[in-house]
């Protein structure tokens, strides 16, 4: 039997403010539990909120580059529910009033664009973080909680998509270009593990020809791609063999449990929920003017898909590199910032996808971090097209550079790394490697050409890889005529 | 104007996480018409060329600057909590299978 599916997810995405959403309390991950409170996020009563500037800012950065119409007036509401994560009993957020409406997304599939709509971004709070106790730490089995109100208060921004995704594969690039637009603005660090960008989903499944019901599921704690693409499968496979069996879905949040890899039901909705919104009456209501929607306008970078293309016309690599090199914005920088002062882009691809990549993931830091500036490696290359190091050296200088921070003309100096190119001395130095092995100059002059490799490898050996390397082929062939 | 039914009493305790017993709910439901018909007294004002608003008092765009402030001690934060467990706030399990 052929099912059709409907999915839409809804992201949730930690602001990189230094302070709260309506207090002045730090965002700071990983400090000590209840480290980071006041009587505002506590939720104790008579405190009044305020709202954070920048996060109100990046939240109307964010709808620009999602399309989205910005509303010229907005407010707050509450949600009500009681849930011990929520010390108010209720949420700050919004309802029919998000400061950003009806935008879209386009993701690039087998270089087929499909448009996914964007209903809503609005922004609340964070709320606090569960934490359960147990035997086995799976919620489902958890025989106590415990709160810590460090997340409480965190300036939130929820992101809706419009039910367009039509397939686990069509999820999960939505998600990647949504998460890469987001480091682009730099409104976030994304830092899933973290839990700074949550995604849930809504998923129904119905046959072929059938109306959707109303009976979705929505799917929590889908924290990684991984999990993503796993807990969407499996809801898509639940519902399709229940639906294949004539039986009946039911509304229900189920969660996603990543030991087993499968979803369970943590409730069935017999009733739409009731959150009694209202507008919040501690916080005034916000007119949007068009000179601040142009001001924040200004603030949006090149966006990765127009970044991606314009580099791809304007240097001479491969599409495969230009991918890896403008996955994240900090390397697109990278790389632009030294093709400026070096004409050779190939080249600096080259390094930063095989050398510089490799080193980042093997110490698990971000090239924002690294102590490898395009003068560094500009500096370096230059030094290899002018013969004064050579490409083997250069690996070695590069490492160094990586480890310390130090200019290649410093390394190159303190290490004696400078290559030899002198042609006296290599010849010197050729003539002793020739008289330490007559079998294999007998072999080579009797036509077996492949020793000669053999030979130039006695070379370097003895220059410790400092031979210029081109200089010692013509220099070998000339005394073997 | 409409009248709170027996029905919306039993809603609203349940979303209130309210206890309530089967022979209290005709007294809410007496003691919520009297409140709602005292606020219904301003359906009697004409409101014909009246804006609808939901403040009062024409501020807008009040905002502060992301600035960190002192927060309070996590002794003082944990103050209020009938338990703790490792420094955080300890509840019940409130996971609904």
């Amino acid at each position: 039997m052929e099912f059709e599916i409907k999915i839409g997810l809804e992201t949730h995405v930690e602001l990189l403010t230094d302070s709260k959403m309506f207090c002045g309390c730090s965002t700071k991950f990983g400090t000590a539990p209840n480290t980071q409170t006041c009587p505002i996020c506590l939720g104790h009563p008579g405190t009044l909120p305020v709202i954070n500037k920048k996060a109100f800012d990046y939240t109307i950065k964010v709808a620009l580059a999602l399309n989205c119409k910005i509303a010229n007036f907005t407010q707050f509401h509450r949600k009500n529910y009681f849930y011990p994560d929520l010390p108010k009993g209720y949420q700050i957020s919004q309802y029919d009033l998000p400061i950003g409406l009806n935008g879209y997304l386009d993701i690039k599939l087998n270089s087929k664009v499909k448009r996914i709509g964007i209903s809503r971004v609005h922004m609340e709070e964070d709320t606090a973080k569960l934490l359960h106790f147990g035997e086995t730490g799976r919620i489902s089995e958890a025989t106590g909680s415990g709160l810590d109100f460090n997340r409480c208060g965190i300036p939130l921004l929820e992101i809706v998509s419009a039910p367009d995704i039509k397939n686990v594969t069509q999820a999960k690039a939505y998600v990647m270009l949504l998460k890469k637009i987001l480091e682009y603005l730099e409104v976030s660090d994304c830092n899933m593990e973290e839990g700074k960008f949550r995604i849930d989903a809504n998923i129904s499944v119905k046959k072929l020809g059938d109306e959707y019901s109303k009976t979705r599921t929505e799917l929590k704690n889908l924290n990684s791609f991984r999990f993503l693409e796993k807990g969407l499968s499996y809801e898509i496979k639940r519902q399709s063999e229940i639906l294949n069996k004539s039986e009946k879905l039911y509304l229900e949040t189920r969660h996603f449990d990543s030991k087993t890899m499968t979803t369970k039901s943590m409730r069935i909705k017999e009733e739409a929920q009731d959150y009694r919104y209202f507008p919040e009456p501690d916080l005034v209501p916000i007119e949007i003017s068009r000179e601040w929607v142009d001001e924040i306008k200004k603030t949006v970078p090149e966006l990765p898909s127009i970044r991606t293309d314009r580099i791809k016309k304007q240097y001479d690599i491969s599409d495969n590199d230009v991918e890896i090199i403008t996955s994240t914005k900090s390397m697109a920088d990278f790389f632009e910032s030294c093709a400026k002062i070096y004409p050779y882009p190939k080249i600096i691809s080259n390094w930063i996808i095989r050398d510089l990549l490799y080193l980042l993931n093997q110490e698990q830091i971000q090239i924002e971090n690294c102590k490898i500036s395009s003068e560094h490696l500009v500096d370096m290359l230059k030094m290899i097209d002018t013969g004064s190091i050579s490409g083997k050296i250069a690996k070695s200088i590069f490492k160094e550079m990586f480890k310390t921070g130090k200019m290649p003309g410093d390394i190159v100096q303190e290490k004696g790394l400078e290559q030899i190119s002198d042609i006296d001395k290599l010849t010197d130095i050729i003539e002793q490697v020739l008289k330490e092995n007559p079998e294999i100059v007998t072999q080579y002059l009797s036509g077996k050409m492949q020793v000669f490799t053999f030979l130039v490898g006695q070379v370097m050996k003895k220059t410790k890889g400092k031979a210029n390397p081109k200089l010692v082929n013509e220099l070998l062939k000339k005394k073997l005529k | 104007m409409e009248e709170i039914s027996k029905k919306d009493v039993k809603h609203v305790a349940k979303l209130a996480e309210l206890d309530i017993r089967e022979d209290e709910i005709d007294r809410f439901v007496d003691q919520l018409n009297i409140v709602l018909k005292h606020a219904g007294k301003i359906n009697e004002i004409d409101t014909t060329n009246v804006e609808p608003t939901s403040h009062a008092t024409n501020i807008i765009n009040i905002f502060r600057d992301d600035i960190v402030k002192k927060c309070i001690s996590k002794k003082d934060a944990l103050l209020n909590s009938p338990k703790t467990i490792e420094d955080l706030f300890e509840v019940p399990l409130i996971i609904e299978e």
